[in-house]
């Protein structure tokens, strides 16, 4: 489970780019958060990775303070970023197992990573593969497979479906149904409102730091989530 | 957690074929070093063959060492013929390799290739280690991934420093096992634990290399940025600090030349000489073992005078080398450079050693050297270098290994420091 409490950030520069965030994703939970960029999307993940220290609130982990002890928090989230990037002259198993061992998962066998990367729908021949030539597609398939073997029960994804084409993009979010499916807590900041819309669980929107609105999955069938956010994005630009 | 990421750095050093390359790199600058250095000491030990006293005259000349191939710096001064005779020391040529290049271009010894080639490898090894995760985008998810900041840095910094430090300790070891049967280099039997201690302070320097580079790699961003800084410290630390160091202890500490000093005992010589003539001619007829006791009486006069104009010499070549030293080893190469160059017993310490050990030799053999230079002969006795043990040389360089282990420690705890703020955004 995923909590923010009052979480805030204020930069050096004075820039406000968290206000007093509360927020809660349950296990079992597909939380998608949209916001045009700016709104302060990627700076909820990074204070949940203790990338960056919050000015005030707390970000926790399965109750865990992730200021307070970043380690034990960070050993129950596993993250997927907008663009996956691995080192390019290892190969897709060799990545997925040097991922495992530095979560403490070691001892599985080259046959078990090649059963995760099966799982992510990575091409067999891709296994042992230099990732360096992987399509952005195949490489946020290999993130995910680092987040399954890590067998942390919270994700945070940041915008993993920017970019992939179709396809990809509905591979990758049969996935996360799966992981949602499995328990897991997964967090997911996204400007794809149709996908959220049709996988979350829950949806937020997020703007100049602040969660303005949260649905979940029956109110959106009552309501237009793309006029939703258009709306808010026109009170945001008439503010400005 | 921390060997993990050694692991991979080290593997990924060996895949991209860093590992591989330094190896091939360091084997040819080593083996050029050794080549060029044993041709060097080859022809200063054929010199000494024709110079080498045979008993039968005062004469002193010590052999070239074979440790100058590391660290050459003054064993061509000390290797001079010293002619004792009743006006004194006489410092004849040197055992000169009559090599033209070593006048224009720095002595290629393992020293020098040490602080200035590989010390640069060492730089280059270390510049990107933190930036280069940043620049190709792995860093965020090698922080997500379990790891503290402290673990990172720890595994990279060891995993790097391995990939450094192996490829360069097999290269020399491969000149060493080599150097025998292929350059026809033949060590002494005691010259083991000097060359094991001159690869342990080259790995030490080395290491504050690598250390100072990660430290700069972690306070950029940009790799480009972090080149340039590494490559500037480099200069600064291997150039810049110790040459100033020499410089402004030159300008701080009076040093005589040496045609001063030459002149000084001639002036001696010359007085003490009238004064002896001027004592025969005051005291009349006299019998002519009565002369030979004031001519005796008055080359012990000129020997202690000279003597003492001899060690007021060495004694401000010792203060000054001691300043230049100081400031020399605020730069770790400057640090290694000093404890390297006494290690193999090359070092202006060393010479000043011996100067003083042939002012003794010269005293004790003066009865004979007198004989000699009257044409009645004499028995002249063997000379011998002045003693040192490892650990003595290794107490007396205590501050150079203190400023080493400091530069080590201070780029170290930089390196932690600045990983623990790095803006990973």
């Amino acid at each position: 489970m995923l909590e923010a409490r009052d979480l805030t950030k204020r930069y050096e520069d004075g820039l406000l780019a968290l206000d007093h965030l509360n927020l809660t994703v349950d296990d079992g939970e597909l939380f998608c958060l949209l916001g045009a960029n700016g709104a302060g999307k990627t700076t909820t993940i990074n204070l949940f990775l203790d990338f960056i220290r919050p000015t005030d609130g707390k970000a926790l982990v399965d109750g865990i303070n992730v200021e307070a002890d970043p380690l034990g928090a960070k050993g129950r989230l596993a993250y997927v970023s907008e663009n996956v990037m691995l080192y390019g002259s290892f190969t897709a198993r060799q990545n997925l197992e040097f991922f495992a061992r530095l979560a403490g998962q070691a001892g599985r066998s080259r046959a078990d990573y090649h059963m995760i990367l099966r799982r992510v729908g990575l091409p067999e021949k891709a296994f042992e593969q230099q990732v360096k030539r992987f399509s952005k597609g195949m490489r946020q398939k290999v993130g995910i497979a680092i987040a399954i073997v890590k067998g942390a029960p919270n994700v945070l994804l940041d915008e993993p479906t920017s970019g992939l084409d179709p396809k990809s993009a509905a591979e990758l979010m049969a996935l996360l149904r799966e992981l949602r499916d499995e328990g897991r807590a997964i967090f997911m900041s996204t400007h794809d409102i149709f996908r959220a819309k049709e996988h979350a669980d829950r949806v937020g929107i997020m703007m100049e730091g602040r969660l303005v609105m949260v649905r979940t999955r029956a109110e959106l069938e009552e309501e237009d989530l793309e006029r939703l956010y258009l709306e808010y994005m026109e009170v945001e630009a008439l503010a400005l | 957690m921390i060997w993990t990421i050694a692991k991979r750095e080290i593997a990924e050093a060996m895949v991209t074929g860093r590992v591989p390359l330094l190896f091939v790199l360091v084997v040819i600058v080593l083996g050029t070093g050794m080549l060029v250095m044993r041709n060097d000491y080859q022809a200063r030990l054929d010199a000494y063959a024709l110079v080498r006293p045979d008993g039968t005259e005062p004469v002193v000349a010590v052999p070239p060492s074979p440790l100058s191939v590391f660290a050459r710096e003054l064993d061509d001064a000390m290797g001079r013929r010293f002619q004792i005779s009743a006006v004194g020391i006489q410092v004849g040529e040197t055992q000169t390799s009559a090599n033209p290049l070593f006048g224009a271009f720095p002595t290629p010894d393992w020293l020098f290739l040490f602080r200035v080639v590989l010390g640069l490898l060492a730089f280059l090894a270390g510049y990107d280690l933190i930036c280069r995760e940043k620049a190709q985008g792995t860093l965020k998810l090698l922080l997500a991934g379990g790891a503290s900041r402290g673990q990172i840095a720890a595994g990279k910094l060891l995993g790097g420093w391995l990939a450094l430090l192996v490829p360069v300790a097999l290269a020399a070891l491969l000149w060493l096992v080599l150097a025998g049967p292929l350059l026809s280099l033949y060590f002494r039997p005691g010259d083991g634990p000097a060359i094991a201690t001159f690869l342990g302070l080259g790995a030490v320097y080395l290491t504050v290399c690598f250390s100072i580079a990660a430290a700069l790699s972690a306070l950029f961003h940009d790799q480009t940025t972090a080149l340039v800084s590494a490559v500037l410290a480099w200069a600064v630390l291997v150039f810049v600090v110790p040459g100033s160091g020499a410089l402004l202890a030159r300008q701080l500490v009076p040093v005589r030349p040496a045609a001063v000093v030459e002149s000084e005992n001639k002036q001696a010589f010359g007085r003490h000489m009238v004064g002896v003539f001027d004592e025969i001619r005051s005291a009349g007829s006299i019998p002519g073992h009565v002369e030979m006791e004031i001519f005796h009486a008055g080359w012990d006069r000129i020997h202690a005078e000279q003597d003492r104009i001899g060690e007021q010499a060495a004694a401000e070549a010792a203060r000054l080398t001691r300043v230049a030293e100081t400031m020399g080893r605020l730069s770790p190469a400057g640090a290694f450079q000093n404890a390297a160059a006494r290690v193999t017993g090359t070092s202006i310490h060393d010479e000043l050693a011996l100067r003083r050990r042939l002012v003794e030799h010269k005293n004790s053999m003066l009865p004979a050297a007198f004989a000699h230079a009257t044409a009645s002969g004499g028995s002249f006795g063997e000379f011998l270098p002045p003693a040192r043990s490892l650990g003595g040389v290794m107490a007396d360089r205590r501050a150079d290994l203190a400023a080493l282990a400091l530069a080590a420690a201070l780029s170290l705890l930089a390196f932690f420091t600045a990983v623990r703020g790095y803006d990973v955004r």
